[in-house]
């Protein structure tokens, strides 16, 4: 884990749970269907990050070959799979939310236990592992378990 | 005490007064939030003993006005309606539990293809059925947000109709609604207090979706073109008065029935002459037909630009040999740079304008070959003709980079697009763009703009690319991209960047290192991240 600074858990979400805070921090977008596609975001993420899909599909555990069919747009990612990505692609927040938007799935929701670890371990740039053993200590689904 | 260990006692902590019914949380783990209201939101939930899915809609008792009338979610009983399954309440919520109904929300369904008249009556005429289930229990329901995202395309292609959040009973002695629900533009005048509800709130309602499903727009807009019955059948449904619309959604549903089934009706005078041409063709055929090869088999599909035809082939992965259309309708992509052609989008971003040639592309008229084609990227080709662009029903992205297109307006008659580039292009007015309401990013880089008018309004558009413009002002940017969240301002100059400030979702301003100070100064103290790149 990095070692800059860091705001405490109920710190974060205090600030979420303020009902303008809350608003903006879902943004409601009525017209979230009309986003660039999944794989457009991808490969423009790694040109501009000058990384190749293989070393991102690496990070996340995914299957290589699934993994490709998200780059090629020949499947669209499950919820968890976008939230790995976004671990992978070392994202902020507000990244991780854009790249839910852009593949169509709900965002994190602060009033969800688990989506608020997600949020607190994404905001603090924790990896994916520690991610995994923060939710498995508190008995909640880990990312990437049985497809919703 | 670890770092992590700190994380998971602090959540515990934070999650132990969440307010919802301590026996829905060990039942259930929340997995989603669908959707959330002040005092209202609904969760994609798992049950921790079989993991079934389920959705449960919670309210919150002290702020939500209308309670679940949970006798009649019970009583509600039809395979297009989720069944209830259990609730639980504590002194301040209520959580109700119902069947989760897998598919596609109406919305994105429709939006991934282009549904025939038939279908979109077919459609319409299972939602009447549904409705007809509300309307005439005892007492009745009124769905009261009636939209596509309510409704869900199940895998076998049949519809259901959900979220029944703000369903009410009809009760005679009200006047007049005492709470507005619903949603703006699907909802009718008196749901904004004109007088009470009634089921014509949701006919005047299914007519607004049927006008989206065959426009793409809920507003009405007369320069589309729909097939009369239908127009008919969509006025009446969204009549000003309920009084002027259909009385019940059963005779909707017929009317919708006679608009799929039966052949549109010919003048006899219509008729009588295009039998006599019909005839007429048929004599003229034999009688060319028994002196050429008037039935040999079609000709081998033939492309006017070699670049193109190559671009085809590496996506169909068919190097050699002829074409059918079958394999041409299935061509979703296709990405071409100076002289090259590409398989994907990875190969065609790498390319730069000084590390390549210009390519000798004039037209694009083989794309009319390419019925299915969703994204068209190419760049550094010369004067091009992109007329072609506007004629693929299916084409959502399109990135034109270092070429001359002169004009969008062809690209505009396209009203789906949603990715637009367009960098390098020599256009001066974009304003066109204006028709393609679904429009969520434009990049108009490095063309002759120098004023934000040329650019027009589009509401829709979050991701926006002004690099290389000499613009005067970005004063009424607000006004004009309301939703944008990230600008791309690199080699702008020095236009002053303060009027940013007003735009409610701005989140990233992307600058040059020279500009990043003036940047940050303009933008200090709004949240906006100002992220500077190399060029």
């Amino acid at each position: 884990m990095s070692d800059h600074h860091r705001i405490s858990t109920d710190e974060l979400l205090a600030l979420l749970f303020k009902e303008r805070n809350l608003e903006a921090f879902l943004q409601r977008n009525e017209s979230a269907y009309l986003m660039p596609s999944f794989s457009d975001y991808l490969n423009a993420w790694c040109r501009r990050n000058l990384a190749y899909p293989e070393q991102v599909i690496r990070r996340t555990n995914l299957e290589k070959s699934y993994g490709h069919q998200l780059f090629t747009g020949k499947r669209n990612p499950s919820r968890d799979t976008v939230l790995q990505l976004a671990f992978a692609m070392k994202a902020d927040l507000a990244q991780a939310q854009e790249m839910l938007r852009i593949a169509r799935r709900s965002v994190l929701y602060p009033r969800i236990k688990r989506d608020a670890v997600i949020i607190y371990c994404l905001h603090n740039h924790l990896s994916l592992e520690d991610t995994q053993s923060v939710l498995q200590d508190l008995g909640l689904p880990q990312l990437g378990g049985r497809e919703t | 005490m670890s770092e992590l260990k700190r994380i998971v006692a602090d959540m515990e902590t934070v999650f132990a007064q969440s307010g919802y019914p301590a026996d829905f949380l060990a039942d259930y783990d929340q997995m989603e939030c669908l959707a959330s209201h002040p005092g209202r939101e609904t969760f994609l939930v798992r049950r921790k003993d079989s993991g079934e899915t389920a959705v449960a809609s919670c309210y919150d008792r002290t702020a939500f006005p209308i309670r679940p009338d949970i006798r009649l979610l019970r009583e509600l009983n039809h395979p297009g309606l989720p069944r209830y399954l259990e609730e639980y309440r504590n002194e301040r919520m209520i959580c109700v539990v119902r069947e989760y109904i897998p598919g596609e929300t109406l919305s994105v369904y429709a939006r991934e293809r282009q549904l025939t008249l038939r279908q979109i009556a077919a459609i319409g005429e299972e939602l009447c059925d549904i409705l007809h289930v509300l309307h005439t229990h005892e007492p009745p329901v009124i769905h009261r947000d009636l939209k596509p995202e309510n409704v869900i395309i199940r895998p076998d292609g049949s519809a259901a109709l959900i979220d029944f959040d703000i369903s009410r009973a009809v009760k005679t002695e009200a006047q007049t609604d005492t709470f507005f629900f619903g949603t703006k533009g699907y909802a009718p005048p008196e749901q904004y207090g004109f007088g009470q509800t009634d089921a014509r709130a949701d006919i005047y309602a299914l007519g607004v979706l049927l006008r989206w499903l065959v426009t793409g727009s809920a507003r009405e807009n007369r320069n589309v073109r729909i097939d009369g019955r239908l127009q008919g059948v969509i006025d009446r449904c969204t009549a000003f008065s309920p009084e002027d619309r259909y009385a019940d959604v059963l005779k909707v549903r017929d009317a919708l029935r006679a608009v799929r089934t039966r052949p549109r009706r010919i003048r006899p005078a219509v008729a009588a002459a295009l039998a006599a041409a019909a005839a007429a063709l048929l004599l003229c055929g034999f009688a060319v037909g028994r002196w050429t090869d008037w039935l040999r088999p079609p000709e081998r599909i033939a492309f006017a630009e070699p670049l193109v035809e190559r671009a085809v082939r590496l996506q169909l992965g068919k190097a050699r040999g002829a074409l059918t259309p079958e394999e041409l309708a299935g061509v979703r992509s296709l990405y071409i740079y100076g002289t090259e052609a590409f398989p994907d989008f990875d190969g065609y971003s790498r390319c730069t304008v000084d590390g390549s040639s210009p390519g000798s592309v004039r037209t694009l008229d083989d794309l009319r070959l390419l019925p299915g084609l969703e994204s068209f990227f190419m760049g550094r080709e010369g004067l091009v003709d992109v007329s072609a662009l506007g004629e693929l029903p299916q084409l959502r992205s399109v990135e034109l980079k270092h070429m001359k297109v002169y004009s969008v307006e062809d690209l505009a008659r396209d009203r789906r697009l949603e990715y637009a580039v367009l960098f390098d292009i020599g256009v001066s007015d974009f304003t066109p763009l204006e028709n393609c309401p679904w429009l969520t990013t434009l990049d108009v880089g490095l063309n002759p703009v120098t004023d934000l008018r040329q650019l027009g309004t589009h509401p829709g558009v979050q991701s926006l690319g002004l690099m290389w413009l000499k613009l005067d002002s970005l004063e009424g940017l607000p006004a004009r991209f309301p939703a944008v969240r990230t600008v791309s301002l690199q080699h702008s100059g020095s236009v002053d960047l303060t009027p940013l400030r007003e735009l409610p979702r701005l989140e990233t301003v992307y600058v040059l290192a020279e500009q990043a100070g003036a940047a940050e100064a303009a933008l200090a103290g709004g949240g906006v991240t100002v992220q500077v790149t190399e060029n």
